[in-house]
């Protein structure tokens, strides 16, 4: 009986999806990855606000502490982490409508916009920040 | 073709990423990224500048219904695209089980925050 031509054998172990381990650092690999975790951990600020808001709908003392700790330096640097995270991510979905609209599909234009992302992400950081010192 | 044949190919694929809705999962986090772009500066700006307000003028700020509905919709797009999303992490470096519990904790929290969040703008709307 032949064998069926198109079934793989059944249990071979296979590296997981993003090959880490055997891809070379590139700048377009550093920019994805970096859109990965500050997707993930863009879930932290999201928690932060609703206990914030919500302490202030139920319990004042609680309020009042989260409110002081996140005027604390630590607290704002924190806030200023989490703003960093926001606009590498928000830098990071825009490339993905971009490609996804299919432009910027050369190697050079991925590598440019990876730095547009890491460089771009700092310079709204710090407008942000400068904004909040205006108005908050 | 053999009926058996099918199901096992069928079986076969089951436990890959992509297995039945990449398309509509992929068109779902576009469209709530371009909504998102929109959203979040609005609520992110009206939260920094609430930021170390006192308690009453916290409560006056999102007790206005504009900014109370801008907030709900922004927190329920924003946590049903972070659930998608780390859905994708999931499904990249778990298997079996262990990726199932993990999407549906992720999945579990998210809607559990969107609940919560609801509930504190609610409470300080009405």
């Amino acid at each position: 009986m032949p064998a069926p031509k198109s079934s793989a054998p059944k249990s071979v172990e296979r590296p997981l999806s993003p090959h880490l381990s055997i891809y070379r650092f590139e700048m377009t690999m550093a920019s994805s990855i970096f859109v990965r975790i500050t997707g993930n951990a863009l879930i932290a600020p999201v928690a932060i606000f609703i206990v914030w808001l919500l302490a202030a709908a139920v319990h004042a003392p609680s309020f009042d502490f989260i409110n002081w700790l996140l005027t604390t330096w630590f607290g704002e640097l924190v806030l200023l982490a989490c703003a960093w995270a926001y606009w590498f991510q928000f830098l990071g979905g825009l490339r993905h409508l971009i490609y996804d609209s299919g432009y910027l599909q050369d190697i050079r234009s991925g590598m440019l916009f990876g730095w547009v992302m890491f460089i771009g992400a700092t310079v709204l950081t710090v407008l942000t920040g400068l904004l909040m010192l205006l108005v908050g | 073709m053999n009926i058996l044949r099918i199901l096992f190919a069928k079986k076969e694929h089951h436990n890959k990423a992509g297995r039945d809705s990449g398309t509509a999962h992929h068109w779902f986090m576009q469209v709530s990224a371009v909504v998102l772009m929109f959203l979040t500066p609005v609520v992110i700006y009206i939260w920094g500048v609430a930021i170390g307000d006192s308690r009453e003028e916290v409560l006056a700020t999102f007790g206005n219904p504009i900014v109370a509905i801008f907030t709900a919709l922004t927190l329920i797009v924003t946590l049903v695209h972070f659930a998608n999303g780390a859905q994708m992490v999931a499904e990249d470096y778990m298997h079996g089980k262990v990726r199932k519990a993990a999407i549906f904790f992720i999945f579990a929290g998210s809607y559990a925050l969107i609940a919560v969040g609801l509930l504190a703008l609610g409470l300080i709307v009405f």
